[in-house]
């Protein structure tokens, strides 16, 4: 008998148990996640440096062909004497215009993107200005003051492509890019000669250079950075700058025509 | 006598205690229980401790996700968007509101008390009626009846006074007077007064109705994953979860799978992420939604295409099946789409299923069906040879049949009773009847077996050419290692040894055909040069090594072609593939295989550049002196390595044309036992190492097809045959997902992808693309890289027009009668051949592939199928345009606005100096209109980067009007701008393309 009862409580002390175990499950506490604000970086005027330089070509500059606009009056009449493409537009010394120049590597977190748009322009069925640059997700404004249609068709590699037509008194098409890609064509189908250059970077600092062939680009935190420097008819050019606190570094950039 | 019992203290019931045994057997009794519960609830069953943990972390991951959800859902409904929706749905509520209110009162406190109450008047007069009718019927006297008649006539007479509401709901009461007919007639008024106040109800809802339907669609399209609510009921899901075994039970195909009892995740609604999951990858949701619709596991279970043990819930392995006493491990992640192969077995492209998808092309373009049999792959070749067999059957019957007439005639000539004689001629008649319809079927099948031809394919090029081809001293170099002469080559390193290279160079070069070629004077290499990188040459072949390697890879690389063949042969080749050294011992011409290399149309001038250009690529390797070549001891010793090595499986050789494969079929081959498959000394070390599994023996045969010979000593020509192809791991990972798929389904038809109609049109289709290499030049699916999209040139802003057309919506684009006649002729003309028939600005040419009839059918059917475009096609008849539109049109067409023939061709060599779009002309042929309207309103949406611009057009007073300046003519019209210049189109003339041309050369447009 006594064995019985032993094995009872036994059985039932198991039993017990197991249901005890089984049941104890653990209350989860966690909590949400912060709402995920973004956080841009703030440059302190204070210790910002800047870096500027000239980019010049080396060697006999190639020829811009001449571009032959005959076939279109509304284009040939807006210009006096020959258009020619804007290849390698090179001034006294060798002074490069049109080259972009940026900090490629040495930056981190996000920027702030301006309010502020780019504008392109097709005037005399030329873009302007040739190279464009802007910060990704910033507003590109293309207008059209000529008085044929146009059609804008940027070719992407990683940004998305789109290609609208813009009539004479068509308002301006505002578009932004995404992606950070240097060195994007535009180009219109109708006039196979209008090429420009955007450049879509992920900050602000970047610069294409005037007709003196000379950039700057300003507000700098200090750092180590890569700057580089693209042109479309010549090999991309790269160097190191370390720019101290409210320091102001010169990097030159030579491009080689052969 | 009986003996005596023995006495209580002997007997050992009574005297001895069992307590230490009984206890210790109790105790042992226990622990077993103990240790069975144990097992039972806890190691037996694991799956319970991961739902555990799966209520934990998915609640804690929902209850996080609510809120942000919410504040999505608010972000939203906060929405300008939204908001003006909600207004226009307030506003058109508010419009309707005063309207309601008075139908509802206008039936509620008009019509329904009204009709209440004239029906309960009329009712009680239908029950003294009624009650009349009866009497009436059941009486027979006459006189009686007629008194009930007019008792009947009385009461319809009877003009009963009534208080009822006025049917204006104004509530008003009013006493009518009416007989029982005017009663009924009041009735029936009332209802369809109130059927048509509830109409108008019903039209009054409506606006607001369908923009509240708008408004939920724009809440959904701005949501991303779930609303607030949908998260709130999946947390109470979880709370009260219950646990138990998740089962899918099919009973057809006697599935259970188990798995989603710890898989919990599969199929919620949230997209659920290891990350998400505290890391645990065992929860994560399908990777794949879109094939889970496809494929419901309540209807095809988790197994049936991911193999494992569905059943089994006792652990890890056990589940997944990986160990030795389960035969269909859980496929590897990288080998995951081998479960597609089963149902999808006849197709070559499989959607979503790309490493599958590769390893099928792979095995197509390796050439591994030359000597494996693999169901599908060449069966033109198997058709073929069932098309002959069958004429040789009918031949044979037609030759009896004639015999037999003969006899019959013969019999009845002789015969000695007419009727006798006449069975005899009717006999020898039905024979030559049923001759005649043989003779039908024999030519149909003739014709058919005249295209099969054509199709046959060997994958290799024919040796019986070597002789006017090759440079003799190439051929053992080239033997020896193709891939040292061409990396990446599809011919395949045999393991010969330097003698067996000669023999096999000796054999093939003797048993080629003599012939001479005409001898061309030299081109113009640096013109070749831009033509062969230009006219298509590259859709296929490559050229150049490592970096500056461009092209395709579906033919050869020919960066050292000069150095193994001849000018000009390389100019007959270019000129026309299919010319043919002709053969003097078979002087009929014998079947010739021809080859897939298609005609670009070249002229004579343009094939000599591209020659001069490729017989200069070469290296200054030097070749030496072959002598054996010519010996005919060699060559003998050749024939049996030619035969024993399988080299007709991929090569037309003279006097091996019915030469089988030497491989084992491996349509089955993913399903064979492990134990045929031969490991050979590897066995053990692959026991040991656990990959005694098909995978494990198909990669590693695919790496060094001569691992299972290691440690063994073999006779030559006892080794292993297979070749080494040099593959890549991708490439190794590609073909064993196919391999591990191909397997003997136990699935029945129901669950195999075996479709009719469409279905099998696009299947078809298929394998004639990837026969040809159509996507060398054009994409086909979204996401598909053409060899020319690889080229530098064609990245170029200058050259992006010139990449072959997209084929993205061929089918619903042109009409199938055009697709056919452009696919056999593309060049559109019988003598003008040196051009595109359409695209005649394009550098690149489309091919003549010299399709047979058949083929052509099957691509037009190809593509009109993955367009959904029924067939036959039965054009929608368009409105003719009138005068004034015609004018409208024309001067829009050449306007400045919309400078149309800047782009599009006119036939005009100095205005299509720039042209990137065809002409107008062959639209109305080329053409379907409902496509061409969609494509002028958003081009982009049909043909992603196309010269085209989009938003021409804009939309406004529900119709499509052009964006820009209009000409006067358009002050006025009312109908859609898009459809106009549609018809335009589709009614365009030659002569209309020389006024408009004449507008636009005017206005400079």
């Amino acid at each position: 008998m006594s064995f019985l009862k032993i094995f009872g409580c036994l059985t039932a002390a198991v039993l017990l148990f197991a249901v005890g175990c089984g049941g104890g499950e653990e209350a989860a506490t966690e909590e949400a996640a912060p709402s995920a604000a973004v956080e841009y970086v703030k440059v302190d005027p204070a210790t910002a440096g800047s870096v500027s330089g000239t980019v010049t070509l080396e060697g006999k500059a190639p020829s811009n062909p001449r571009i032959n606009m005959s076939a279109e009056p509304d284009c040939a009449g807006l210009h006096s004497g020959p258009v020619h493409a804007e290849r390698a537009v090179v001034g006294d010394g060798g002074a490069l215009a049109n080259a972009f120049v940026w900090v490629k590597d040495g930056l981190e977190g996000k920027f702030e993107v301006p309010g502020t748009s780019v504008a392109l322009d097709q005037k005399g069925c030329i873009y302007q200005p040739h190279v464009v640059a802007l910060q990704s997700g910033q507003v590109l404004s293309v207008t059209n003051s000529d008085p044929t249609t146009h059609n804008v068709h940027p070719l992407p590699r990683v940004n998305r492509e789109w290609n609208r037509s813009q009539t004479a008194d068509a308002s301006a098409i505002e578009r932004k890019f995404s992606r950070q890609e240097i060195m994007l064509p535009v180009k219109c189908n109708i006039h196979p000669w209008m090429r420009s250059y955007i450049n879509v970077v992920d900050h602000p600092f970047f610069a294409v250079t005037g007709a003196d062939g000379s950039f700057e680009i300003k507000g700098l935190p200090p750092g180590t950075y890569t700057i580089e420097a693209h042109h479309e008819a010549f090999d991309t050019q790269e160097m190191s700058v370390t720019v101290g606190a409210s320091e102001s570094k010169q990097a030159d950039f030579t491009f080689s025509a052969g | 006598m009986a003996k005596a019992p023995p006495a209580d203290h002997d007997d050992p019931v009574i005297n001895s205690s069992l307590s230490v045994p009984l206890f210790a057997s109790t105790l042992i009794l226990m622990l077993t229980l103990v240790w069975a519960i144990y097992d039972e609830l806890y190691s037996l069953r694991p799956w319970k401790d991961y739902q555990a943990r799966f209520v934990t972390t998915y609640s804690a991951y929902l209850k996080q996700l609510r809120p942000k959800q919410a504040q999505l859902e608010q972000d939203v409904k906060g929405s300008e968007g939204y908001q003006e929706l909600t207004a226009e749905i307030e506003a058109a509520e508010a419009k309707a509101a005063e309207r309601i209110r008075e139908i509802d009162r206008m039936v509620n406190q008009g019509v329904n008390p009204r009709m209440v109450a004239v029906r309960g008047a009329y009712q009680t007069l239908q029950g003294e009626i009624g009650a009349l009718v009866y009497l009436f019927e059941q009486s027979e006297s006459e006189s009686y009846r007629a008194s009930l008649n007019e008792d009947i006539d009385e009461i319809k007479q009877r003009r009963g006074d009534l208080d009822v509401v006025l049917d204006n709901g104004s509530g008003m009461l009013e006493t009518v007077t009416m007989t029982y007919d005017e009663m009924g007639a009041e009735f029936e008024r009332l209802r369809a007064s109130r059927a048509e106040l509830q109409a108008e109800r019903v039209e009054l809802v409506a606006p607001a109705a369908e923009i509240r339907a708008e408004r939920n669609a724009y809440l959904q399209e701005r949501l991303y994953g779930l609303t607030e609510l949908q998260v709130d009921g999946l947390i109470n899901k979880m709370e009260n979860f219950s646990g138990g075994i998740r089962q899918i039970h099919l009973a057809d195909i006697d599935l259970v799978d188990r798995c989603e009892s710890c898989h919990l995740g599969t199929r919620e609604p949230v997209e659920l992420t290891a990350a998400s999951m505290g890391g645990e990858s065992v929860f994560v949701s399908h990777p794949s939604p879109d094939l889970l619709k496809i494929h419901d596991p309540e209807n095809f279970g988790c197994t049936s295409c991911h193999n494992g043990n569905g059943r089994a819930t006792s652990g890890i392995t056990k589940g997944h099946g990986r160990h030795k006493f389960w035969l269909w491990p859980l496929y590897e992640k990288e080998n995951i789409e081998a479960g597609c192969q089963q149902c999808h077995s006849r197709e070559i492209v499989t959607d979503q299923a790309e490493t599958l998808n590769a390893g099928r092309a792979l095995f197509f373009n390796k050439g591994c069906w030359g000597c494996h049999r693999f169901e599908g792959f060449d069966k033109e070749a198997e058709e073929l040879a069932a098309v002959q067999q069958r004429i040789i059957i009918l031949d044979k019957e037609q030759a009896a049949n004639r015999k037999e007439t003969q006899l019959s005639i013969e019999l009845g000539d002789g015969a000695a009773e007419d009727d006798v004689a006449q069975r005899y001629y009717a006999r020898a008649e039905t024979l030559t009847l049923r001759n005649s319809s043989l003779d039908s079927q024999i030519t149909t099948l003739r014709v058919e077996a005249k295209n099969l031809s054509n199709e046959v394919k060997k994958f290799g090029p024919s040796l019986k050419e070597i002789k006017v081809k090759l440079r003799k001293q190439w051929v053992p170099v080239w033997l020896k290692n193709p891939h040292e002469f061409r990396p990446g080559s599809k011919m395949p390193v045999f393991r010969l040894e330097d003698d067996d290279v000669q023999a096999i160079s000796a054999y093939v070069w003797q048993n080629a055909i003599e012939g001479e070629l005409e001898q061309h004077p030299p081109g113009n290499a640096e013109r070749g040069q831009e033509l062969f990188e230009t006219r298509g040459c590259l859709g296929c072949h490559s050229i150049g090594t490592g970096e500056d390697q461009i092209g395709g890879n579906f033919a050869a690389n020919l960066s050292r072609v000069g150095e193994k063949t001849s000018y000009n042969f390389l100019v007959r080749w270019i000129h026309d593939p299919r010319e043919v050294t002709p053969d003097p011992n078979d002087p009929g011409g014998g079947i010739r295989l021809t080859p897939v290399m298609p005609s670009l149309r070249l002229s004579v001038a343009e094939t000599r550049d591209i020659a001069s250009y490729l017989i200069t690529q070469k290296t200054d390797a030097s070749y030496a002196d072959a002598p054996f070549m010519d010996s005919a001891e060699m060559a003998e010793k050749g024939e049996a390595l030619v035969r024993h090595y399988g080299c007709s499986g991929c090569h037309e050789i003279s006097g091996m044309e019915s030469e089988g494969r030497i491989g084992t079929e491996l349509t089955l081959e993913g399903s064979k036992p492990i134990e045929r498959l031969d490991f050979a000394l590897k066995t053990h070390e692959a026991e040991h190492d656990g990959w005694y599994n098909h995978k494990g023996f198909f990669t590693r045969k695919l790496k060094n097809p001569a691992i299972y010979d290691e440690g063994k000593v073999k006779a030559p020509l006892e080794k292993l045959r297979m070749p080494n192809f040099n593959l890549g791991d991708d490439q190794i990972t590609a073909l064993t997902t196919f391999l591990l798929g191909a397997v003997d389904t136990q699935f029945p038809a129901q669950y195999r992808h075996e479709p009719e109609d469409e279905g099998r049109d696009i299947q078809e289709g298929w394998w004639l693309v990837r026969q040809y290499n159509c996507n060398g030049c054009h994409q086909i699916r979204p996401g598909d890289m053409t060899s020319f999209m690889t080229m530098p040139r064609y990245r170029d802003p200058e050259w992006v027009e010139q990449l072959p057309p997209q084929l993205y919506t061929e089918g619903a684009r042109v009409q199938p009668e055009w697709l056919t006649g452009f696919l056999a002729n593309p060049a559109q003309s019988e003598s003008n051949v040196n051009r595109n028939g359409l695209r005649t600005y394009l550098e690149a040419r489309m091919p003549t592939f010299y399709f047979s009839d058949r083929q052509v059918a099957k691509l037009m059917r190809f593509f009109m199928a993955r367009s959904s475009q029924p067939l036959p096609y039965l054009p929608e008849g368009l409105e003719p345009l009138t005068n004034q539109e015609r004018i409208m049109s024309r001067q829009l067409f050449s306007g400045r606005a919309a400078p149309c023939l800047k782009c599009h061709a006119t036939g005009n060599a100095v205005r299509d100096r720039n042209a990137t779009a065809p002409n107008f002309l062959i639209a109305a042929e080329r053409l379907k209109p409902e496509w061409t309207y969609r494509w002028m309103l958003e081009p982009a949406g049909i043909a992603p980067g196309t010269a085209m611009p989009s938003e021409l057009f804009r939309y406004e007073d529900e119709r499509w009007i052009f964006d820009g300046p209009l000409p006067a003519s358009f002050q006025g019209y009312e109908k859609d701008h898009a459809q106009l210049l549609v018809r335009y189109m589709f009614q365009f003339t030659p002569e209309e393309l020389r006024r408009l041309l004449a507008t636009a050369g005017a206005t400079g447009g």
